[in-house]
């Protein structure tokens, strides 16, 4: 940089006086030192204002979602089936109503309403819409409803509490149809049934809308994503920690796995889709997703993150421990799973928590891997769907249904919070034992 | 001679052991390696394969009956609306994507750094506690989570706002929505990374600006932040290669509106690639299908890109001392500042 | 900062007297020739909520204008008094004090950091440019207090890289990062972004400790330059050091201040027996 000279030499001259340079800093600070605590408030004020909006969405996600969910969260939410199952009975075509049956078996409950002329107790309840329904609770020994028979296959069927009544049309004795709905009351539907003595025609129905099969696919899927992802993730990642040497090959393996962790998973679902769905299909004979290519898929996404944290927990293991183990004659292989594989063992448990985590919690690619069908009976070859999938499901309808969401998202959140839980607990009890 | 004899067994033995331990240690090193070698070789099939998927649509014919039914180049890149029977176009997609993670990172840079700076920082320790665990908390909530979250409560409250604006809304569902999930989304990994780098600073950096009487708030501001750029920069990449991918949560709220033109409008429904991949899935099939193949080939693109694009930028900032080109011209220009002051 | 020490603190506020360029200052009983700067009045402090005592009982005085060297083996407690004087140990968690230290006549407990901090600047150990370019370094002070006039800023910036003797070597690097310089400029950057703050003390907290020989012996030179307009405490490993650039010695040992005397007398007449084993190697 070239200097103007004489403006450099008084530049000089001008510092010589320093009195006056000390001075005006002085008159800046006295001028200043006030103000300056105003202008320190607002960034520090800054940093208050934005963590506490972390910390009031993280409120509102979980207040929303129990808010919303806990009043369709239930027993029977959980163990019902998605689809609702129904039957179509009628009464045996040689049945006369003879009348004056004896019920004195029925026992009596006050919320319950009976029709003392057929002898079953109707009690008002919900399905899992969280609309009202009537269902069957008590049936006497000695009912008519005992000899119902099925339409379609004329055998026997006893309806049990499970089943909900959708409508029961009857035929008086004059010859009269009468037909109660089931949303139209439990008075309206004793007084028709009182009045019919024949049942010619009736439909029953379960609850339906349940997560039975989803939570138990959910299962499947972890239980099979980690059957496949963690012996390649630890083998690989021990191979990293304990054989690469630092060349060429080593730093593009390197590359690669941190590359695949920087892909979308909804990519990966794509990959599933094209590479699994056929290669399952000609095995087992199944058309389309299941568990399988879901959690093939999953190992895709998950590989990286498990192969990085193992390697990280076995790179913290003192070198001196694994160089006395082979002074003392162990061989590499001894090496590796008497002493590496034991003291990695953190590493490996926080895999494993980080993976059932992404599994719980993952939807993308799941959709193309696995596909959205929420099917009646969880089965490993056929089509079936996780939780999170039957969220994004039943809220990608016409008329989403954010009860129901909601009371999964519970699930889901209160799996996540206990996984989050237990990583902070391994890592406390691996903390205390090595102060040990 | 009988101990003689037991010793030159023993070590046979010890010596035939010797050599199947050799052995094995040959077959697990190999075992591994081929280990490895499949999880490093994900990338490589699965770039592979979406790449033979993606471009079938373009070649292949899926009409009948004398119909040609393909996906058209010239739409691809020309037609302002996606579809998905083969004349759909990708470019007003690849806008509202950038866009929508654009008005994300709007609100998700600051809430993350200052987040950030309030946990390694200023935080007193049980608020610091808190703050960390709402944080990791949020990270380990799934997508589909917040799309639901967004349905629910963003939604309505974008509805809100576009009404006292005046303007209409398909029910809330709109960019703004979308950008407002994605940046909840992306502020748990920025935060996190962020104070990993904040909390690497020097603590003799910081005593070298207190003892200049430089406030704490300064020398947070000015130093520590200053410091932990590149870590934070880092984050904000990370974040933004996330978001791009995100399609669960966007689709759920974006509204899934195929024609891009109106794509700048906060309160127009709109859709990203992401989202347009996963929209209408479940009744997908042939082109329908395929074409989404498409779709992950310009998505993978779209984040190579960008992810190239921010790193040279950061890397840029980083070093300083290393005078390339564009450095030159540019220290040029703040010598010239300086130079400015000196003439004074 | 710990809680129980801030509420031990006496009120902090700006002291307008000691901006008056007339404040006179006392003299030394011991040393009538020279201004007492700081005083350290039955000094003891503490880490650890008390449970390690680092100092005990220290009374010293800093003359104006002259270079007073702190030695003694480590652990000593020589570099803890030296950030005593700018209040930088508040900094630490569970530290405590007692008797006081005065500047220029007030109790530096009273006094603002801020204030205290820019009168008082420091170099340490390791040299710690910010990342940021070199004239952004120098003037980071001056822009925190608030001065915002480029000229003022811009004259003061060049004056103080002239005085530490980086300008000839820096001037066309200028808008460069400061840490892209060897480490004695490094350490003289620091020097500069102090003096920039024109301030009456400069504590040095063994500068030159991991410099080479020839970037030591520029600070030591500049060292010997500054002490015409500074007041220069230095903290030092090296005993030559002391000799050579020092006006005034403080040897301390287990936290206590064994002697306190002119340079040339310490190193020819120690009036200690364990100043002696010191300055002849016996331990240390």
């Amino acid at each position: 940089m070239k200097i103007n000279k004489k403006k450099d030499a008084e530049l000089i001259e001008n510092s010589m006086e320093k009195v006056s340079n000390s001075q005006t800093i002085e008159a800046v600070v006295e001028k200043n030192i006030k103000s300056r605590k105003f202008k320190d408030i607002l960034p520090n004020s800054a940093t208050y204002f934005f963590s506490f909006l972390c910390l009031i969405v993280l409120c509102l996600v979980i207040g929303f979602v129990f808010f919303e969910g806990s009043s369709y969260l239930s027993w029977d939410f959980i163990t019902s089936n998605y689809s609702r199952s129904s039957v179509t009975l009628k009464s045996e075509d040689n049945f006369t109503f003879e009348g004056n049956y004896d019920y004195s078996d029925l026992e009596r409950f006050e919320n319950i309403t009976y029709s003392e002329k057929w002898g079953i107790g109707l009690e008002l309840g919900k399905d899992n819409n969280q609309n009202d329904v009537i269902y069957v609770v008590q049936i006497s020994e000695n009912s008519p409803f005992n000899t119902l028979i099925r339409a379609d296959d004329q055998t026997h069927f006893v309806i049990t509490n499970e089943f909900y009544i959708s409508y029961i049309t009857v035929k008086t004795n004059d010859g009269m149809y009468l037909t109660a709905n089931g949303n139209r009351g439990i008075e309206n539907m004793v007084e028709t049934l009182n009045q019919g003595d024949f049942i010619y025609d009736s439909q029953f129905l379960t609850k339906g809308g349940g997560i039975r099969s989803s939570i138990i696919s959910t299962c499947l899927l972890i239980l099979f994503t980690l059957i496949f992802s963690l012996p390649l993730g630890i083998g690989g990642a021990i191979y990293l920690a304990y054989y690469a040497k630092d060349n060429k090959v080593t730093r593009i393996i390197r590359s690669l796995v941190d590359m695949s962790s920087g892909i979308p998973s909804i990519i990966f679902g794509l990959v599933g889709a094209a590479i699994f769905i056929p290669i399952i299909g000609s095995i087992s004979g199944s058309n389309g997703g299941n568990v399988f290519t879901g959690a093939l898929t999953l190992t895709l996404i998950l590989l990286p993150t498990i192969v990085k944290t193992v390697e990280e927990s076995i790179k913290t293991i003192p070198k001196s421990m694994i160089s006395a183990s082979l002074a003392l004659g162990a061989s590499h292989s001894e090496t590796i799973f008497k002493i590496i594989l034991p003291n990695s063992i953190e590493g490996i448990l926080n895999a494993t928590i980080l993976s059932i985590g992404r599994t719980i919690g993952e939807s993308a690619a799941l959709v193309f891997a696995m596909g959205t069908l929420i099917a009646a009976t969880p089965s490993l070859t056929s089509a079936n769907t996780t939780l999170a999938v039957h969220i994004w499901y039943i809220l990608a309808g016409e008329t989403p249904q954010y009860g129901q969401a909601c009371a999964i998202s519970i699930i889901i959140l209160i799996v996540v919070l206990l996984l989050s839980l237990s990583s902070k607990l391994i890592s406390y009890l691996f903390k205390k034992k090595k102060e040990r | 001679m009988e101990n003689n004899i037991e010793l030159t067994i023993s070590e046979k033995s010890l010596n035939n052991r010797n050599k199947r331990k050799i052995i094995i240690d040959k077959i697990l090193h190999l075992l591994l390696f081929f280990l490895i070698l499949i999880c490093s070789s994900i990338i490589i099939v699965s770039v592979i394969f979406i790449l033979i998927k993606g471009i079938q649509p373009f070649l292949t014919n899926y009409g009948s009956e004398g119909e040609y039914i393909h996906q058209s180049i010239v739409s691809f890149f020309t037609n302002s609306r996606w579809t998905y029977d083969g004349n759909g176009g990708v470019i007003f997609l690849i806008l509202t994507t950038l866009y929508v993670v654009l008005l994300s990172l709007i609100v998700s840079i600051p809430t993350s750094i200052f987040t950030a700076l309030f946990i390694a920082k200023i935080a007193p320790k049980p608020l610091k506690l808190i703050i960390r665990s709402a944080v990791d908390l949020l990270s380990s909530i799934p997508s589909v989570i917040y799309g639901l979250f967004g349905m629910g409560i963003i939604c309505p409250m974008v509805n809100n706002i576009a009404m006292a604006m005046g303007m209409q809304t398909f029910g809330g569902k709109s960019i703004l929505s979308a950008a407002l999930v994605i940046a909840i989304m992306s502020i748990p990994t920025i935060t996190t990374l962020s104070v990993s780098a904040i909390g690497a600073v020097q603590q003799d950096l910081i005593n070298g600006s207190l003892a200049l009487g430089a406030s704490k708030t300064q020398t947070n501001m000015k130093i520590v932040l200053k410091d932990a750029k590149s870590g934070i920069v880092a984050g904000i990449i990370l974040g933004v290669g996330r978001s791009l991918g995100e399609a669960t949560a966007v689709q759920m709220v974006i509204g899934n509106n195929s024609n891009g033109l109106e794509f700048y409008n906060l309160f127009n429904a709109g859709s990203t690639i992401a989202s347009s991949m996963l929209t209408g899935i479940g009744e997908a099939s042939g082109i329908g299908y395929d074409v989404r193949f498409s779709l992950g080939i310009v998505l993978m693109f779209i984040i190579i890109i960008t992810n190239v694009v921010l790193t040279s930028i950061k890397n840029y900032n980083k070093d300083k001392t290393k005078n390339g080109l564009v450095k030159r011209i540019l220290s040029l220009f703040k010598k010239k500042e300086v130079k400015a002051y000196e003439d004074k | 900062m710990s809680l129980n020490l801030s509420k031990k603190h006496k009120k902090e506020q700006l002291n307008l007297d000691l901006l008056n360029p007339d404040l006179k200052l006392e003299h030394s009983s011991e040393f009538p020739n020279e201004e007492v700067i700081f005083k350290v009045n039955d000094y003891n402090f503490y880490y650890d909520k008390k449970e390690k005592m680092a100092l005990k009982n220290i009374n010293l005085e800093i003359f104006k204008n002259k270079v007073i060297a702190f030695i003694g083996p480590s652990g000593c407690g020589k570099s803890t008094l030296l950030r005593c004087f700018n209040r930088m140990n508040d900094l630490i968690d569970g530290c405590s004090k007692e008797g006081n230290i005065t500047y220029k006549g007030f109790d530096i407990d009273a006094l603002n950091t801020i204030q205290l901090r820019s009168k008082v600047g420091m170099v340490f150990q390791q040299p710690n440019p910010f990342p940021m370019s070199i004239y952004n370094n120098v003037a980071y002070g001056l822009r925190c207090q608030g001065m915002k006039d480029k000229g003022e800023l811009n004259k003061i910036v060049l004056n103080s890289l002239k005085d530490v003797g980086l300008y000839e070597e820096v001037k066309d690097r200028i808008t460069l990062s400061g840490t892209s310089l060897s480490g004695g400029q490094q350490q003289r950057l620091c020097i500069a972004r102090c003096i920039a703050m024109s301030p009456d003390v400069i504590l040095m907290d063994e500068p030159t400790s991991a410099l080479d020989p020839l970037a030591t012996l520029k600070i030591e030179e500049l060292i010997k330059k500054l002490k015409e307009k500074y007041t220069i405490v230095i903290v030092t490993h090296n005993m030559q050091q002391a000799a050579r650039i020092s006006d005034y010695t403080a040897f301390f040992m287990l936290g206590e201040l064994v002697e306190f005397s002119k340079t040339e007398d310490f190193f020819a007449r120690p009036k200690d027996k364990r100043s002696e084993d010191y300055i002849t190697g016996k331990f240390g």
